[in-house]
């Protein structure tokens, strides 16, 4: 096993993706409810590409669809949204799947995951964060 | 690689390829009669008549080579009857553009004609085991792939390669003055633009035309509607989509009905009336239970991690393989052989030999672990493990099986190539297409689907149940018995600290000893 443990603590860093940096900006919020809405979630998605698609190559990745009068859509938000709820991160309340909820043990596993590999990008994150808090948390 | 060179780069394999399967000269049988039709029966959708440029078209060299390319890979080794091929389900595509283009544009000849062309040439860009192929070749060929992404004749659109070789061969210089002797020679379709076939291909040919990209390439398309209908029947699964039902429910877009103020809006899309919209619910409930019922069926996924084995070999070592054919070392030769050549040649390789025999033998890799989210007491960092799927991250999967074959004991290891760890990719357009179908319930403005149903969120939770990857060996008991073990003891150790519950075995059915 001491084999498996090295070669992961030696790529622990570089094999992160977009998906690994949705969890820790949402982990990071203050928040634990956040609208489940697709089309919202695209205008934020686009926004974070926009703003840090270069500085973050985990972000590169993601491709948008212009379907206007849509907005850009992209296919990394179903696959955000599976993997998420696949790791048990975040979870999707049944039956009317409004909200997408991160609760404090789902946010502290995140946290213990990505924290450390994501380091570099900590502002980064911070400002995406501040983008999911101000356009998709439920407040109250 | 830049995205320039990249498209020369592939324009330039797909001229060669061209060039060397058909003559400058093709077809050289004369010209058939205006009217005169041919009429083909096939089993799904019934009669289709033909017009004389379609069926030389469907005769050339790149269409008939479809014959022998299966829709689903090697599906027919776990549903006996999944034989049906590329060329079957071109055709069915052709019946149903042409019903949706002579629903939603009554009387224009020219755009039905060119929307059936386009559906009949839409996949003439697959290569052997169809999709498998292409992972593979897409996977190992990653830099010419992304950069030729990036072509500004493919921009705004997300492709597959077999779709962008399609669109290449379509404007082929060869391929293209033959579409233009053989459509333009008849009067009735010379005011049929091969522009907009080809743009058809890959997405829309213009704003004006956009719901003819939705009929070729749209979240509810032709192609679709097909092979839903087509892999249902030749599986025996009893999962079907009423085609009809769509057709009478779909309308052009009333663009007075959007907005104005809608930045960007000028597009002209199809449409479901609100009475058609359970179809679309069902073609989407449909395709999402045919992914463990056929494409995520263990037995298909031990198969293709068979045939990934065989291009491993190759690509370990290809000057150790004699025939030149089978080395592979450009996109152009994928296109040379069709599902038998390759198995035939394979099958003479001394060093492909054995495995390509126990694969036509059905002597197939079993399951020793079966990796699933209800399967885990301890999900540990589960997200490590699923995010690296088999179709993007194969390199990082072996990184895993190069683990679990280390710690196998001496007598057992056998050869890496034997031991697969396979994570299926989650078919994210399931969800993703029911944001982009429109639906008219007569209110002032139009819907999108899923806002009937939240699509995204239901199949996430699907998902979460149903999907399952799979660590495959060699069938021996004993083997599978250890890898078991092994396998268990890497996850459950760093990073992703997974443990199972006894379902992941059981469900292996590995005999006792």
């Amino acid at each position: 096993m001491e084999k498996l443990e090295k070669v992961h603590d030696s790529e622990e860093e570089e094999f992160t993706t977009f998906e690994d940096i949705f969890a820790l900006a949402l982990a990071n919020s203050k928040y634990d409810h956040f609208k489940a809405d697709s089309n919202e979630w695209h205008k934020v998605l686009y926004q974070v590409y926009k703003e840090y698609g270069d500085k973050m190559p985990q972000l590169g990745v993601i491709f948008f669809k212009e379907r206007p009068p849509l907005p850009p859509q992209s296919k990394e938000f179903y696959q955000l949204i599976t993997t998420l709820s696949m790791s048990g991160l975040i979870t999707l309340p049944n039956p009317s799947y409004e909200f997408i909820v991160m609760e404090d043990a789902q946010k502290e596993r995140a946290r213990k995951l990505e924290g450390k590999r994501l380091a570099k990008y900590k502002n980064y994150i911070r400002r995406i964060t501040e983008l999911l808090d101000e356009q998709l948390a439920v407040q109250g | 690689m830049d995205s320039e060179e990249a498209f020369a780069r592939l324009k330039n394999e797909v001229d060669e390829w061209v060039a060397s399967i058909m003559p400058d000269n093709h077809p050289k049988v004369p010209m058939p009669d205006k009217g005169k039709t041919k009429i083909i029966r096939e089993a799904v959708l019934g009669y289709q008549v033909l017009q004389p440029h379609e069926y030389l078209v469907l005769d050339s060299p790149p269409l008939q080579r479809l014959r022998y390319i299966h829709q689903t890979a090697l599906t027919y080794m776990v549903y006996p009857t999944a034989n049906h091929t590329r060329f079957d389900h071109s055709l069915g595509c052709v019946r149903i553009a042409q019903q949706l283009g002579e629903k939603l544009i009554p009387g224009d000849k020219t755009r039905i004609a060119e929307l059936r062309l386009a559906a009949l040439l839409h996949d003439v860009g697959h290569t052997f085991f169809s999709h498998l192929s292409e992972t593979i070749m897409q996977s190992r060929f990653n830099d010419i792939y992304t950069a030729v992404k990036r072509a500004p004749q493919f921009e705004g659109h997300e492709l597959g390669l077999s779709q962008i070789i399609s669109y290449l061969i379509v404007k082929n210089e060869r391929f293209s003055n033959f579409l233009d002797r053989v459509v333009h020679y008849y009067p009735d379709f010379r005011t049929l633009d091969l522009n907009n076939v080809a743009q058809l291909i890959i997405g829309t040919p213009t704003d004006e035309l956009a719901f003819m990209g939705d009929i070729i390439t749209g979240p509810f398309d032709a192609d679709k509607l097909d092979y839903l209908v087509r892999d249902c029947h030749f599986c025996g699964i009893r999962a079907d989509v009423d085609v009809e039902r769509v057709l009478v429910s779909v309308i052009l877009l009333d663009r007075d009905r959007f907005p104005s103020s809608k930045p960007g809006w000028n597009k002209c899309y199809l449409v479901m009336l609100s009475a058609g919209e359970s179809i679309l619910e069902q073609v989407t409930f449909n395709r999402m239970l045919l992914y463990p019922a056929i494409y995520h069926h263990q037995k298909v996924r031990a198969l293709e991690c068979m045939i990934k084995a065989i291009f491993e070999i190759i690509w370990e070592d290809p000057d150790k393989i004699i025939d030149d054919r089978l080395k592979f070392q450009n996109i152009r030769d994928f296109y040379r052989l069709t599902d038998f050549e390759f198995l035939a040649l394979a099958e003479k390789e001394p060093r492909l030999e054995p495995i390509v025999n126990k694969l036509m033998k059905r002597d197939l890799f079993k399951r020793c672990l079966v990796i699933s989210r209800p399967y885990l007491k301890s999900q540990g960092n589960f997200m490590d493990l699923y995010k690296k799927n088999s179709e993007d991250y194969p390199e990082e999967l072996r990184k895993i099986r190069e683990i679990i074959w280390a710690e196998l004991p001496r007598d057992k290891r056998g050869s890496i190539h034997d031991l697969w760890v396979d994570i299926p990719k989650v078919p994210t357009s399931i969800a993703e297409d029911p944001d982009h179908a429109w639906i008219d319930i007569g209110t002032k403005e139009m819907k999108v689907l899923s806002e009937f149903f939240p699509y995204a969120e239901w199949v996430t939770s699907y998902e979460i149940n149903k999907w399952k990857g799979h660590v495959f060996s060699i069938s021996d008991p004993s083997t599978r018995r250890v890898v078991n073990d092994v396998s268990k003891r890497v996850f459950k150790a760093k990073p992703y600290y997974l443990e199972f519950d006894e379902h992941a075995t059981e469900e292996c059915k590995i005999p006792s000893q």
